[in-house]
Formats: C-alpha cells, structure tokens, sequence
C-alpha cells in the first residue's frame, strides 16, 4: 500500500520535472533572438530511491564558457578601438584627397600664378592673380587645418561622451550585482539578470579593457586593464573622469579611487577610448603638425626671397606672407598674405634692381624656383613633395586602421560565433528537447496510471 | 561544432554587409574609372600621382611662360625685319644720291624722305607688344629710343625660364642692335646722312652708306640670337608639352582603374551579392521546427 502511494509519489514529481524540462526548453526557443541570452539547461537530479526514488527539478544552469568569455571581451575591446581609430581618421583622406579647394590644388595655382608672374612682371592682371593665388594657398592650408582641428575637437567630446557612457553602465553593473545577489538569497533565478549584467560587461569592454573575476560565492570584480577595480564585488563604484587639459585642451581619462586620482589615459591599450586618444594624438596630430610645419616653411622661404626684391612702386623688404615668428601651433597654421602686400599688387616684388623697373623678373624667377627647391622638411624636399609625403602618410595611417577595423571585426565575429556555439540557442535542439521532456511527462503519467489502477485492484480485492 | 540558430543569421548578415560595401566600392571603381580615389585607397600611389600633378602643372606654367616669349620675339622680329627694309631702302636712296647726275634740290628732297625714314625706325624700335617696349630691355615701360636717338632703355633682356633649368632671353635690347658703343649708331648715321644730303655734302653722303651697312648688319645679327631663342623656345614647348603628357600618362597609370578588370570586378562582386541575399532569403534552413 504505502509502496504503491509512494510509486504515486515519483510519477508526479517526474511529471514536475518534465514539466520543468519543459518549461526550460520553451524560455530557450522563445529567447532564440534575444541579444546576450545564455541558453539554460534544465536540472533534473535523480531521487535517492533509499528515500522516495523518481527524478526531480532542481533549477537551471546557464552554459557559458568563461574562457571563451574573456575572449569575447579582448575582442569587442579591440573593435571598439579599431573602429574609433579608423572612423576619427577618415577625415584625413578628404582633406589631403586633393581635389577642388585643396591645398594641393592651391599650391598648384599658386605656381602657376608665379610663373605668369615672372614672365609678365609689369602686368598688373598677373599682379592680382598672384595675390589672390597666394591668399587662396593660405586658404587653402587654413581650411585643411580647420577641418583637422574640427576633428580633434570633435574627438575630445566623444571621449568624454564614451567617459559618461562607461559610467552609467558601471552603476548598472553594480545595481544588477545587488539584485542578483538579492534574488539568489531568496533561491530564485537570476540567470536573466546574469545575462543583463553580461551584456553589460560587454558594452563597457567596447569602450574600455575590461576584466571580470568572480568569487566562490558568486559575485564579480569588474577590473579595468587587468589591475584597477571599476565595480568591486560589495558593488562599490570607481567612476572614470574625463579632464580637459588647460594647457593642451586634450581630454584625458583619470580614475579616482579613495580620493587619489590618477591619469589611466595611456593604460587603455583598447577600447574606443583607446581608439579615439590614440587616433587624436597619433596621426591627426601628425597631419596637423605637418601641414602646419609646411605652411610655416613657405612663409619663410617665400618671404627671404620676396623682402629682398622691389615692388613697381620701388618698395622693398616687404613679405609676401606674414611672418610665423613663433613656433605655436595655433600660430603656425595662419598661412596669411602679408599686410605689406595685401590689396596691393604693385607692391609685389619681381625685381631685383630698382634702376631695371618695370621689366626686371629676376626676383619673380627666384620666388618661381623656389616651387622645386628644397624648401621644407628641414629643407630636404620641395614644398610639393612635402605635401605628397604628407598625402602617403596620412594616406597609410588611414589604410592601416581600416585593415585593422577589419581584422578586429574579423576576430569579434568569430569569436562571438564561439560564443554562440557555447551558449546560443539552436531551435533544433530545443524542439528535440521539448520531445523529450514531453516522452518523459507521458511516462511519469503512465507510471501514476499504473500505481492507480493497481491501487483500484487492491482496493477492489478487499472490498 | 554546435550551430546555434543565432549563427546563421549573424553570418548572413555579415555576408550581406560584406558583399554590398565590396558591391558599393566595385560600382564606384567601374564608374568613376578611378582605382584610387582618396588617399588610403594606395598611399603610395596617391602621393606619387601628386608630384606627378606637380611637374605637369609646372609644365603647363612654363608652357604659358614660352607662349609669352614666343608672341615677344616674333613681335621683336617682324619689328627688325622692318627696319632691314627701312635701312635698304635709305641704302638705295644713298647711293642714288652719291652719283654725280644729281643736284642740291634732289639731295635735299631725298634729305625729307631719310628723316622719314630714321623716324620709322625709331618707331620701330619703340615697338610695343602687349604694353612693353621690346627693345628696352628690363626697362620696357620706357620707349627704347628718345627723339633725340638716344637709349634709353636698359642694358640687359629679361630672362624667362621657359623649362626645367632652361632660361631664355625675352629679345635683345635696343641698344645692342641700333647703338653699341662699340658700332654704327642707325640714328646718328641716318642724321648725319640726311645733314650730308642738305648740305650737298657727297663725300659725307658716301661715308653715311658704310654707317648704314654696318647698322644693317647689326640687325641681321639681332635676328641671328632672336632665331635662336625661338628654336630655344620650340624645343622648350616640345618639351614641357611632353611633361604633362608623361604627367598625364603617370597619374593615370597609377590612379586609374583597368577598365576591363573594373567592369569584371563589379560583375563578380553583383554575382557575390545576389548569392548572398539568395542565401539570406531562404534562412533559417528547414528543422524540426517545420515538421511538428
């Protein structure tokens, strides 16, 4: 009799966990599109059949692969540098691209309008032409460098937008860790929250190198660059700051812990963040440096050649550009036609003696040789030559962050594909699954009609 | 390996991805018939075609340079050719009026036509082409020769660089041709030819016949150099014309794209693109899913 109440027993509890094998499957399938979502397998543990026997549901596990994990974070860290590199860098190619209004295409201009110059000195239409040529070059350098300075400007508020980004998902971070750990001490699940926070993770390592450790009892460490907590495990906060510099005005990343504050700028090895500073600092910089530098240099070569000449008016040691006495930046890039000349074309400079005016070109054929003499990059290249050595690095800075954005998309996808295969969802398999739990729920009934019709017999016996 | 149901359309859609953007380049390639179209598209090229722009944009300045010598020498050489007639023809009145047939009134009438004469020549060596005096050296705002005869101009021609390291003189100045210090001055030899016939004075209407020779000849010579710049200045436009045309060739070696591999490359690269939204079209593939 009580055998036979026990047989009960086990069918219904193998009907509960079917049910649950059942139920599990059915949140897989429903979750097959769910971003971030670990499939769960369903547990159902084996009775002590000393006790009662029979199977019964005992939760559900998430099937991650910590290894795999990691390497996911690693490679989303690495994409979000590469794309930010190559996205801030894609200025460079409009504007060393030539093309109309560049500065390739003013210098050009520029010589070709030294050239009539010199061979019609006493022409007053090869006069204004000149100097609206030379205006334009500053133009041209100006707007070249407005468009790079644009950029960096732009890039230091993305940074701190990414700064703000990362911080709110640290809070959420922390947050979900409390819930979790609340929801586990009632013995409830809190794979989905689990997922929530995985995901999170994720988008903070897009920005960010990020780590994560966990406990014996569960909870996890959000480590930045392998050393430096952002969420420790009693869900305490280590926001990031983004500082303007005063001096440079580039925005830096610092990291307060315990009132102490520290510049962790130069240890993001990855991460947008990473991406965007290195992108500012690196090539951008080098194409603002250099177009600078070269403007500087003509200023310079073109003013010692034109102050020593004479101007139809008989003036002399007047320059044809404005001076860049200092070596600032912010100075450097104002290729300007000299206020001495300005609006003045007599006042150009082709002889070279006062006593040969008007005809004397010999000052205008100097300024003209100077569009081949080594003029720039500490005068071992003509001002042409600089600018397409400037055009082949930047050209390459662009061309290897885009093979790079590739290749760490590349590495992203497949091993976001090893993640999938780990822990995503195959409709198949769940579809194969629910058939099971369901053969399993037929059995565990038919093992109830069984203990009950032999019950029925025994009761039919003694009555 | 375990195929999630994830895979397959994460992969489609990098597939897609991938095969419109090699789509979108390929279009772009076989359109603009560019291979490189900015920078990163090849670096190396991209500054190679811009020096190449550089030479033939030189070019095309020293192109305009020798077009501006060229209209200046012939300008400078009808202007002589010209004055050869003037003096032949004050030659030929000189000599008629040296023989003994002819008297005071014939001298003195020739006298008229001899002061004509040297003011032709004065006014063709104050020719002006595009607002210069040709013949006054670098000093071409200022008439070549004053009424009195005298230079006033400079003593040097301006130099144009016309190619690469090649300079050429703008003309030959005026006092070269019509008064070196050390040859016949044509003005002063036509005044002292023209007092000669006033004055009846054979053996100074003789004398004057030697000065005009001499001059004649200085003016063959001037045309002589001027005949050299202008082959100076053909060879010069031959030659700059080539740069650009290398220039040209040059840049689009390296910046264009082979028409026939461009057309091919956006054939495969559509092929590529219908196979993958074919593929993209048909998922998921067919499961149990479909059975129950």
């Amino acid at each position: 009799m009580s055998s036979l109440l026990r047989i009960l027993n086990v069918g219904v509890n193998g009907m509960q966990a079917a049910s649950h094998g059942i139920s599990v499957a059915s949140h897989n399938a429903s979750n097959t599109a769910t971003e971030g979502y670990t499939r769960r397998l369903a547990q159902i543990d084996p009775v002590d059949p000393r006790l009662l026997g029979g199977a019964r549901a005992a939760g559900q596990r998430r099937v991650a692969d910590q290894f795999v994990e990691r390497r996911l974070l690693g490679a989303r860290s690495y994409s979000g540098e590469s794309a930010a590199r190559a996205g801030t860098l894609a200025i460079l190619d409009t504007v060393l691209g030539g093309g109309p209004g560049s500065v390739g295409e003013a210098m050009q201009a520029f010589h070709t309008a030294l050239a009539d110059f010199a061979s019609l000195p006493n022409e007053p239409a090869a006069r204004t032409i000149l100097l609206r040529r030379a205006t334009e070059l500053g133009s041209a350098f100006q707007r070249a460098s407005g468009e790079l300075d644009a950029a960096r400007v732009d890039t230091n508020a993305r940074i701190v937008d990414e700064v703000a980004q990362v911080n709110r998902r640290l809070h959420e971070i922390s947050d979900l860790g409390t819930r979790i750990a609340e929801t586990e001490a009632l013995g409830q699940d809190a794979n989905d929250l689990r997922d929530q926070r995985d995901l999170l993770v994720r988008e903070v390592a897009d920005r960010v190198p990020v780590s994560t450790l966990t406990e014996a009892d569960g909870r996890m460490h959000l480590m930045l660059a392998g050393s430096r907590a952002l969420v420790g495990p009693d869900g305490s906060v280590h926001e990031l700051q983004a500082t303007t510099e005063p001096t440079s005005g580039e925005v830096r990343v610092y990291r307060t812990t315990a009132g102490a504050t520290e510049d962790i700028t130069g240890m993001l090895g990855s991460g947008s963040i990473a991406g965007y500073v290195d992108a500012r600092d690196g090539a951008l910089a080098d194409a603002r440096a250099g177009l600078d530098q070269l403007a500087a240099d003509i200023a310079t070569a073109y003013n010692g050649a034109h102050s020593a000449g004479f101007g139809l008016d008989g003036s002399s040691g007047l320059n044809l550009f404005e001076p860049h006495a200092s070596v600032d930046l912010a100075a450097r890039r104002n290729l300007v036609v000299s206020s001495d000349v300005a609006g003045a074309p007599m006042r150009l400079a082709a002889a070279q003696d006062p006593g040969a005016l008007p005809g004397d070109n010999r000052v205008a054929l100097q300024l003209q040789s100077l569009t081949t003499s080594p003029i720039a990059a500490g005068g071992t290249l003509s001002a042409g030559d600089q600018l397409a050595a400037l055009v082949a690095s930047a050209g390459s800075a662009v061309q290897s962050a885009n093979a790079q954005r590739e290749q760490a998309d590349l590495v992203t996808s497949q091993v976001s594909a090893l993640r999938d295969s780990v822990s995503g969802v195959s409709t198949d398999e769940e579809m194969v699954s629910l058939m099971r739990f369901q053969r399993a729920y037929e059995a565990s009934l038919k093992v109830i009609k069984v203990a009950d019709d032999m019950l029925a017999e025994l009761l039919r016996m003694r009555g | 390996m375990r195929i999630p149901d994830s895979l397959f359309f994460t992969r489609a859609r990098a597939q897609l991805e991938g095969s419109r953007s090699a789509f979108a380049e390929a279009q772009s390639r076989a359109l603009t018939g560019k291979r490189v179209q900015k920078p990163s598209d090849d670096p190396l090229a991209a500054a190679q075609a811009q020096r190449a722009s550089f030479r033939g944009k030189r070019a095309e300045g020293h192109e305009r340079t020798v077009n501006v010598a060229l209209a200046a020498l012939h300008v400078a050489d009808d202007a002589l050719q010209h004055v050869s007639e003037a003096l032949e023809r004050a030659r030929q009145l000189a000599l008629q009026a040296a023989t003994d047939t002819q008297n005071a009134d014939n001298r003195a009438a020739v006298a008229e036509e001899i002061s004509q004469i040297r003011e032709q020549v004065r006014s063709l060596a104050n020719t002006r082409a595009g607002g210069r005096y040709v013949f006054s050296g670098y000093s071409d705002g200022t008439e070549a020769f004053d009424p009195t005869g005298a230079y006033q101009g400079h003593p040097e021609a301006a130099q144009l660089r016309v190619a690469p390291g090649v300079s050429l003189a703008m003309g030959v100045p005026g006092d070269q041709i019509f008064a070196p210090p050390a040859g016949a001055d044509a003005f002063a030899t036509l005044e002292a030819l023209e007092t000669a016939l006033r004055t009846n004075d054979v053996t100074g209407i003789r004398g004057a016949v030697d000065g005009i020779d001499a001059s004649a000849k200085q003016v063959v010579d001037a045309r002589a150099e001027l005949g050299g710049s202008f082959e100076s200045a053909e060879t010069a436009l031959s030659v700059v014309q080539r740069i650009q045309d290398q220039s040209v060739a040059e840049q689009s070696k390296l910046t264009d794209a082979d028409a026939i591999g461009a057309f091919s490359d956006l054939a495969r690269a559509q092929q590529a693109l219908e196979a993958a939204v074919q593929i993209a079209a048909n998922l998921p593939p067919a499961g149990l899913l479909e059975r129950s």
